[in-house]
């Protein structure tokens, strides 16, 4: 009851505020510019193999187009329900909100579990809206060169939803990496940077050599790609690179949400709230 | 409303690293009456409270409310009612704002507009706090305490940033709820804010409590002075000085340290110094609370009889804004204060 009472007021305090929806349509809008625009010069590439190769494309690995487009919305997309996680953790320090919330609710461990189911539910939402935007829009690119979509598939449906499940999880990780570090500014600075610069170098050069391409395996963009199943990055330079299998991947995930919000609960969590 | 639960704090120690916020702080606060928690800026009182809702841990001690600790309580905003500094997500409404802990606390969501309702906000309800003044802020931090229809009420500060008819609102406010046998705690560091709206005192200062009793028995033996003002003031203070009688010079007169005008005006009277005015300054509540939270170690000496000044007081000691009645004249007494607002 009480538990139950914690997750919906913490679910409320997403949706009442602007936040959740500038993000979902900035993933969006970005989901649909990749996995379209791509998908089309994709499919393009794909149908006209003649034109590629006299233009000096590099001839794509044979492989059903159709997953490596409607997964861009996890494998480039995971970062919204990291930061959205984050900041609704890192915004409750941030507006001293945690005083009115700790009032209603003093056992904290019950609103940091609170908080973390709902970026874990708040996470699969953005999931949901760009899966929607990626098989829409990657699908009309594929379509529009004749090329199979592979919607009547098992498999393609099977992407889809590990792809969901992926950007729930990052909910889940933002929240534990912002009840570890709750000043906003360096909670976002570092979900940028280690998302967009550090992970993609980290997992570039652990690819060289093979005793750390099996480290780098585990970093959790490789993990989320490996659940997912299909990745842009697998083509892209990772090639040779073996992921782990689609449930290893997953649990990565989850354990790191839960390490990262179980070192914080027992930290900046326990502290005194002036 | 479960009704008669009091406030009971003992032996509070509060350390923050090498200092010391609270220590030893001992007192009641009763169901059915008002209590003023009074003290200078860094007296300690938000500390207090803050141990007192569950917010921070307490290093020795215990608060708690009718002897069950906030964290312990089955309904804690059903119970407790309170309103620490004013803070808000600026992007969520009034109304959501409210919801929000509606829902945490199983509380039925009619009541949200309600309260809002209640303090005045009925038609802000949907407008994000981000765009609401300061009085608006602690109205909505009222509506907050009122959610769970709490027996007991803990406010830090509620006053502040008010205007008058705000000011007025509340304090008819505070009286209604300890009509209706409800305990309400008021932090305040003056006095003269709360003054019409309290029963009961506490106060406390550099952590330490002072004092703790009726409102009325904290008109002490400050002892009563004189006021006495001539067209001529030179020639007065020269007939002052010759009598043998300590004075201060304020805005509208000497401050004498006489409590009998008698004999201040005979004073005048043999000096051949004409009077435009001459009355007996009774010691203000305000005057002793700030003797009670003056410099302890100054043993003896509370700074507002500190030494006084035989001669002219350019920018000496600062001269009373006023000096009607109840006014306490020197201020620099908190030297924490940083100006009343």
């Amino acid at each position: 009851m009480k538990a139950w009472r914690a997750l919906g007021a913490e679910f409320q305090k997403v949706l009442t505020t602007r936040m959740w929806w500038l993000l979902a349509i900035l993933l969006a809008v970005y989901v649909a510019f990749m996995a379209g625009g791509l998908g089309a010069l994709f499919t393009w590439l794909a149908a006209n193999p003649q034109d590629a190769a006299e233009s000096g494309g590099a001839p794509l690995p044979s492989m059903d187009l159709a997953p490596l487009l409607y997964s861009f919305a996890s494998t480039i997309g995971y970062v919204f329900p990291l930061l959205l996680g984050a900041l609704a953790v890192t915004g409750e320090f941030r507006h001293k909100t945690l005083t009115p919330t700790f009032l209603a609710e003093p056992n904290r461990s019950l609103v940091l579990a609170a908080k973390f189911v709902s970026g874990l539910i708040v996470g699969a939402l953005l999931g949901v809206i760009a899966y929607a935007v990626s098989v829409g829009s990657g699908a009309a690119a594929l379509a529009g060169f004749g090329l199979e979509t592979s919607l009547d598939s098992s498999d393609t449906w099977a992407v889809i939803g590990r792809g969901v499940l992926a950007m729930a999880l990052w909910g889940g990780i933002g929240v534990g990496l912002g009840v570890l570090i709750p000043n906003q500014v360096a909670a976002v600075v570092i979900v940028i940077a280690f998302t967009q610069f550090l992970e993609p170098i980290l997992r570039f050069a652990a690819s060289l050599n093979e005793v750390t391409a099996n480290i780098g395996r585990f970093l959790p963009g490789a993990a989320s790609d490996a659940l997912v199943g299909a990745s842009f990055y697998s083509i892209a330079s990772f090639g040779g690179v073996e992921l782990l299998e689609w449930w290893q991947g997953g649990l990565v995930l989850f354990g790191l949400a839960v390490v990262l919000a179980v070192i914080g609960g027992a930290t900046t969590w326990r502290r005194d709230i002036s | 409303m479960a009704s008669g639960i009091p406030i009971e704090v003992s032996g509070l120690t509060k350390r923050f690293g090498p200092v010391t916020a609270v220590e030893q702080l001992s007192f009641a606060v009763q169901p059915g009456r008002v209590t003023g928690f009074l003290g200078p800026n860094g007296a300690g009182k938000t500390t207090t409270l803050r141990v007192l809702l569950g917010l921070e841990r307490p290093t020795e001690g215990t608060a708690t409310f009718g002897g069950t600790r906030y964290g312990a309580l089955e309904h804690p905003l059903q119970t407790v009612g309170a309103a620490l500094e004013a803070d808000f997500h600026p992007g969520r409404t009034a109304r959501n704002h409210l919801a929000v802990y509606a829902t945490a606390s199983g509380i039925p969501k009619p009541r949200v507009d309600a309260v809002l309702e209640q303090v005045g906000l009925a038609e802000f309800g949907g407008r994000r706090v981000g765009g609401f003044s300061l009085g608006m802020r602690q109205r909505l931090a009222l509506a907050y305490t009122l959610l769970g229809d709490p027996a007991v009420f803990v406010l830090d500060e509620p006053i502040n940033g008010l205007d008058p008819e705000g000011i007025k609102w509340i304090r008819v406010f505070l009286r209604n709820l300890a009509a209706e046998g409800r305990t309400v705690l008021v932090s305040s560091h003056l006095l003269s804010e709360v003054q019409q709206s309290v029963d009961d005192v506490v106060i406390i200062a550099k952590g330490r409590l002072v004092k703790t009793g009726t409102l009325s028995s904290l008109e002490l033996d400050a002892a009563p002075r004189t006021i006495v003002d001539s067209p001529d003031r030179e020639a007065l203070r020269a007939v002052l000085a010759t009598a043998g009688l300590d004075f201060t010079e304020g805005r509208n007169g000497f401050i004498v340290d006489e409590p009998d005008p008698g004999r201040v005006g005979h004073a005048a009277f043999s000096g051949n110094v004409e009077l435009s005015s001459l009355h007996r300054l009774k010691s203000g509540l305000e005057e002793s609370f700030l003797t009670l939270v003056g410099e302890q170690d100054d043993a003896g000496t509370p700074p507002d009889s500190a030494p006084p000044v035989h001669s002219a007081t350019p920018e000496g000691a600062p001269p009373p804004d006023s000096t009607p009645p109840d006014s306490a004249p020197p201020v620099g007494n908190t030297p924490d204060e940083g100006g009343a607002r």
